[in-house]
């Protein structure tokens, strides 16, 4: 009889275990926005509003009194954040939903947490931050779609722009005269601003993250570890460089040098490039990968790694400072705000740190 | 270290399936019902071991002494394992390899999850998970080649809970999430072992589980990606195959009579009326 019950409960366990570790939507990393003045975090149940100069979160008036500025105002199965914020022309935020069973795209009055409009008519997933282009949202989609919205309404403008069979979860970009948007089916489609398709351009393997525009040139990474430099008005590659390891964040640019992580397994590197022909200027190996994008600052190139560190490098790759949270990891790109440099970790004891130029920590935000 | 013994493996072994096959819907099939093709001694072994116990628990020694020591646990402990003993029945025999498939199946249930890959960080899991050598097998298994995995599978993507729209309805129907509470209530029920005495705790606790199991597994499917339903119901009907091709399916207990309570004394294997 003990025997069957141990059995039992040893089949009860495996039934918890499993519900513990299931596709669940709460599995993606944090995303970090800013107007300059605010900081706003994407972390699962809940978009944060934090002041960027003390860390503290913002409140907003309710007819409940006065609340944290969170969205949604309380935690709701049917919604998680992931995706970065847009913060529209008109100071509202547009975000996506990326929970599994409930797919609307939101606009919402950051003063009172209000939904300004709900778009509900994709039917997958949003990872990637919306672009907002004069009066329309444009809006990739899980489901393969680019969506064109109308920022005042959040009705359709048109039909909405089949991409890809498979999810959208990066970001489109533009320079002003084209939207780039890029899939997992190895695409660069680049749209002129009414949605027509301009050109597509095959590369190698899957792209996970959105291209760098600068100078009338693409520059953009590939899963399996090419950067590639292609004509923002043809299309046409113009060179590629073989690295190490898989690219999955933008490549950042400064003067005539391009700089760009890679993941190799656990480990990564970190490339400055010649931008005019791809070749190697300086390398770093890292212990932890380099999944988010490089930013460059001023003098300063700025990166983070997945095992925890956040770097100051010179633009001739002599290291200037670093910042390390143990156990934890970075997924984001180093958001610079003012003098502040804002990161998400992702297993530290608090969700969001803010370190001033140095390197110095100047506030941590636990999102409690 | 379980990562890279069972889910790194199992997620390999899926992928290439799906390099050949093209199809991820019909690699989790074909996947589910190797691994239920692997684990199958494992499983006969913990059937016969389980039906050893039941005989031994049936017979009327057995009773006896559960009545003649009711008020001295420590004699009739004693007494259990002194049956046990000439009967030549270890009690750990039926529950060793269910201890044994516990690894395989969640690493193989991890695996199917880590394939589906529904965010962009179970998606940098997957790429660290696939082997460099794995394209030398086939060009097919080649990072390139692999990624996106297509997850349209009939009329579902796999990567999503599954929901079909019916126009008059206001919400849609989960199809699979159904049939997988179906198929799990009819194995469970198929595969239930009669019992000696139907109120004992056993008893009652595997009535439970033929409730419990469908329900639980109904909202898994309900709410997880399609891409488990699809493992949950091949995996049901191949567990209903096995326990068939062993015999050991009781085609009265699903449809609602009384199964006759049979009594295999543990040393002959010789089957008596209870």
């Amino acid at each position: 009889m003990k025997l069957k019950m141990l059995k039992m409960l040893a089949v009860l366990g495996a039934m918890v275990f499993l519900t513990a570790c299931g596709s669940a939507p709460a599995t993606n990393w944090p995303a970090l926005s800013s107007d300059g003045e605010t900081v706003y975090l994407s972390n699962g149940s809940f978009i944060y509003a934090v002041d960027v100069d003390g860390g503290i979160e913002k409140t907003v008036n309710t007819a409940e009194g006065v609340l944290p500025a969170r969205f949604p105002q309380k935690a709701d199965g049917a919604m998680a954040f992931y995706a970065p914020v847009e913060i529209s022309p008109t100071g509202s935020i547009l975000v996506g939903n990326s929970a599994t069973k409930s797919h609307n795209f939101f606009n919402v009055d950051p003063a009172n947490g209000n939904i300004i409009w709900s778009f509900d008519q994709a039917k997958n997933t949003w990872f990637a931050k919306s672009l907002t282009i004069g009066e329309t949202v444009f809006a990739a989609s899980g489901d393969g779609n680019l969506y064109r919205l109308d920022l005042a309404t959040g009705s359709s403008v048109g039909e909405p722009i089949k991409i890809s069979d498979h999810s959208l979860w990066i970001s489109p970009v533009s320079d002003g005269s084209a939207i780039y948007v890029v899939n997992m089916d190895h695409q660069v489609v680049a749209l002129d601003l009414e949605g027509n398709e301009k050109w597509t351009t095959e590369l190698d393997t899957s792209i996970l993250s959105s291209p760098l525009v600068a100078d009338g040139k693409l520059y953009i990474g590939t899963l399996s570890g090419k950067l590639f430099s292609i004509d923002a008005a043809s299309g046409e590659i113009l060179w590629n460089s073989q690295l190490t390891g898989g690219i999955w964040g933008t490549p950042a640019l400064a003067g005539d040098a391009l700089y760009v992580g890679t993941v190799s397994g656990t480990a990564g590197k970190v490339y400055s490039l010649s931008a005019a022909n791809g070749a190697t200027i300086w390398t770093k190996d890292e212990e932890g990968s380099v999944v988010a994008s490089p930013v460059v600052h001023g003098e300063m190139v700025l990166y983070a790694t997945e095992a925890g560190k956040l770097q100051a490098m010179d633009a001739a790759g002599t290291p200037k400072w670093q910042a390390l949270i143990e156990n934890a990891h970075f997924y984001n790109a180093p958001l610079v705000v003012g003098e502040s440099i804002v990161m998400a970790p992702m297993n530290a004891e608090f969700v969001m740190v803010a370190y001033d130029l140095n390197g110095a920590q100047r506030w941590t935000f636990t999102g409690k | 270290m379980f990562d890279m013994l069972i889910v790194n493996p199992f997620t390999n072994a899926l992928l290439l399936i799906y390099a050949f096959i093209g199809n991820f819907g019909v690699s989790i099939i074909l996947f589910t019902i190797l691994i239920r093709l692997l684990t199958h001694p494992i499983m006969a072994q913990q059937i016969k071991s389980s039906a050893a116990m039941q005989a031994i628990m049936g017979s009327e020694e057995w009773q006896k002494i559960q009545e003649k020591y009711k008020n001295d646990k420590e004699k009739l402990a004693q007494e259990q394992m002194r049956i046990y003993s000439e009967k030549g029945v270890s009690p750990f025999s039926s529950c060793l390899p269910t201890l044994i498939q516990f690894p395989i199946l969640i690493g193989f249930y991890q695996s199917i999850v880590r394939a589906i890959g529904v965010t962009p960080l179970q998606l940098l899991q997957l790429v660290r998970s696939i082997y460099p050598g794995l394209e030398n097998i086939t060009p097919a298994a080649s990072l390139g080649n692999l990624l996106p995995i297509d997850s349209k599978f009939l009329w579902m993507n796999l990567g999503m809970p599954d929901s079909v729209a019916v126009p008059f309805l206001p919400f849609g129907i989960p199809v699979l999430a159904i049939i997988v509470g179906l198929t799990t209530f009819i194995q469970t029920k198929l595969t239930m072992p009669p019992s000696a005495n139907p109120n004992d705790q056993s008893a009652q606790m595997n009535k439970m589980m033929g409730l419990y199991m469908p329900a639980l597994l109904f909202y898994f499917s309900l709410n997880f990606a399609s891409g488990l339903a699809v493992y949950f119901i091949t995996s049901n009907l191949a567990g209903i195959a096995q326990y068939a091709a062993l015999g050991k399916v009781d085609w009265k207990n699903l449809f609602g009579g009384r199964s006759s309570t049979k009594v295999v004394d543990a040393k002959s294997r010789s089957v008596k009326k209870g």
